[in-house]
């Protein structure tokens, strides 16, 4: 039979053995642990790293450049002869339904460039270059240019249209946008060919911000129908910027188009708040046509 | 002061020819052996793993048919021709037996002793420690008719006794006694158990317990019967000692692994 310095003996085996025993489980899981960390490492970090966000504004443009372009045509012109006057007349008819659903698109893809101007109103007033002497707006009250076209050869203004005329890319307008807001051009180019440089600059980025810069040029030039055209054109690619009603109204006031001027500005400010509009409304129905 | 452990204890001290316990695989071996016993067979071999309970088995053998059959059973083994044949012919005529020059005398001596009588069995334990000799010269015996014998092997991991010349050309049938499984473990510890009529200890047994003694012994039964009787002992240390410690309705495997420290069965 066992005595007691044999148990005391054995249990000590037990022990040492039980701790063996636990130490080698230990080990097992703790290398089952280090080896699915390491897995879970190589899985998370390794094949499928961290994606660093990119600036919001490039993976906008990323995906407006696979959209299609914003429907351009808002207005119908429609030409009706009239045989008597033997003058041509344009109409812009407004499909209502249709306005609504380009601008519902527009819109939507505007909420995705998020540059969208929060509480805005729906905006579809747009610039455009028509060969109409004497109307503005069309019956249905949406905003046409009237170009002194007894002074100025028809086929001259066109072809300039098309010289001038922005291929368009909304990305750039994107970026114009943005650039809207800090618009830190230099300026200082003026001694070498201001225009020269801002048609180049235009033309490499068509930004909205050259076109504008143009057509003040022009205006402080006194070259007045092209300042017309350049604010059209910046028109054309956002027509929501006051610049570009601005540059336009004032351009229409030095050509003696003061009532286009007035029409146009009170068109725009009656969906749109500008103070810079309004002052400027204000002036030129005062009668006010100094810079 | 004594303890019931003790009693327990002595069921497990091994070689007690009363206490075989029937399991399905000794069964079997019992089975094909008593028939091969009939047989006109002249060598039989019969092996397995040490602890597997030949030994047992051929007790058992001896036991049921020496009255009934001319069997000798050597439970240990010769080394000496002269000794093997005087503890052959003592055993098999019952009286002193003279000296023999060589296994011829004692062939012409014992085949006019036995005359039309049926051939003796010879149960022969632990052949493989008799000399090469010795067992060449039983070959020759059993050539004579008069006697068939039957070798108790051990076969080893390393060893494979039916690879051994002398065993290669003349066995005429093998018998091969396996491990015991897990079910023949419980059955016979629960044999053991009711055989003594200590039946009410049965119930300290769990499965865990069992699993264990299986993951020890590998089945052996002269191991299991080293392990139950060192883990009643430990058991019976504490119930004097430190009573305390001891569940009274199921053993605690603490106990078991600690007898199974002390045989040397588990690495410490």
């Amino acid at each position: 039979m066992f005595n007691a310095e044999d148990i005391i003996e054995l249990e000590k085996k037990w022990l040492k053995y039980k701790i063996k025993q636990k130490s080698k489980l230990y080990i097992i899981i703790i290398l089952i642990i280090t080896i699915l960390s390491f897995i879970g490492y190589q899985v998370l970090f390794i094949k499928h790293p961290i994606k660093y966000k990119k600036p919001q504004i490039e993976k906008v443009e990323t995906k407006i450049l696979n959209t299609k372009p914003i429907v351009k045509p808002i207005v119908k012109i429609k030409k009706i002869e009239n045989n008597d006057t033997k003058k041509t007349t344009t109409n812009s008819i407004i499909k209502k339904p249709l306005i609504k659903e380009l601008n519902a698109t527009k819109k939507s893809i505007q909420k995705k460039q998020i540059l969208v101007i929060k509480n805005k109103k729906p905006y579809y007033f747009k610039l455009e270059a028509t060969d109409q002497g004497s109307e503005l707006f069309s019956s249905n009250g949406f905003l046409t240019l009237n170009l002194p076209l007894k002074e100025y050869n028809k086929s001259s203004i066109i072809e300039k249209d098309v010289q001038i005329h922005p291929i368009r890319e909304i990305q750039k307008v994107l970026l114009d946008e943005k650039m809207d807001k800090k618009p830190k051009i230099s300026i200082d180019m003026k001694e070498i060919d201001t225009i020269s440089y801002l048609k180049d600059k235009y033309y490499a980025t068509s930004s909205i911000v050259f076109a504008l810069m143009l057509s003040e040029e022009y205006y402080y030039a006194k070259d007045y129908r092209n300042s017309l055209k350049w604010s059209l054109t910046a028109n054309d690619i956002d027509s929501q910027n006051t610049k570009s009603w601005y540059w336009f109204a004032k351009s229409k006031v030095k050509l003696n188009k003061k009532e286009d001027a007035i029409r146009a500005l009170k068109a725009y400010l009656s969906n749109n708040r500008s103070k810079r509009l309004s002052i400027l409304l204000n002036k030129i129905e005062m009668g006010d046509t100094n810079d | 002061m004594e303890s019931s452990y003790a009693e327990i204890k002595n069921i497990f001290v091994d070689g007690e020819v009363f206490d075989y316990v029937n399991l399905d695989k000794s069964t079997f071996a019992y089975e094909r052996l008593v028939q091969t016993l009939d047989k006109p067979l002249k060598l039989i071999l019969f092996f397995g793993k040490p602890g597997t309970g030949k030994t047992f088995l051929l007790q058992k053998i001896y036991n049921d048919f020496k009255d009934k059959k001319n069997v000798v059973f050597f439970p240990r083994p010769f080394f000496k021709e002269n000794e093997f044949l005087e503890a052959l012919y003592k055993d098999i005529f019952k009286e002193k037996s003279p000296i023999f020059s060589g296994y011829n005398e004692f062939l012409t001596m014992a085949s006019k002793k036995l005359e039309d009588k049926t051939s003796i069995t010879v149960l022969i334990d632990e052949a493989q420690l008799y000399p090469q000799e010795l067992i060449e010269k039983i070959r020759l015996m059993s050539d004579s008719r008069k006697f068939k014998f039957l070798f108790t092997v051990h076969k080893t991991e390393k060893e494979d006794v039916l690879a051994k010349d002398y065993f290669q050309t003349r066995i005429w049938e093998t018998i091969e006694l396996h491990n015991s499984s897990l079910n023949e473990i419980k059955t016979y510890i629960e044999k053991k158990m009711l055989f003594h009529n200590k039946f009410e200890y049965l119930s300290l047994f769990k499965e865990t317990h069992y699993k264990f003694l299986m993951k020890v012994t590998h089945g052996n039964l002269r191991t299991i019967n080293k392990l139950m009787y060192k883990l009643f002992e430990i058991i019976e240390y504490y119930d004097i000692n430190k009573p305390s410690m001891i569940n009274r309705k199921a053993l605690k495997l603490k106990h078991i692994e600690m007898a199974a420290i002390n045989l040397g069965m588990l690495n410490v």
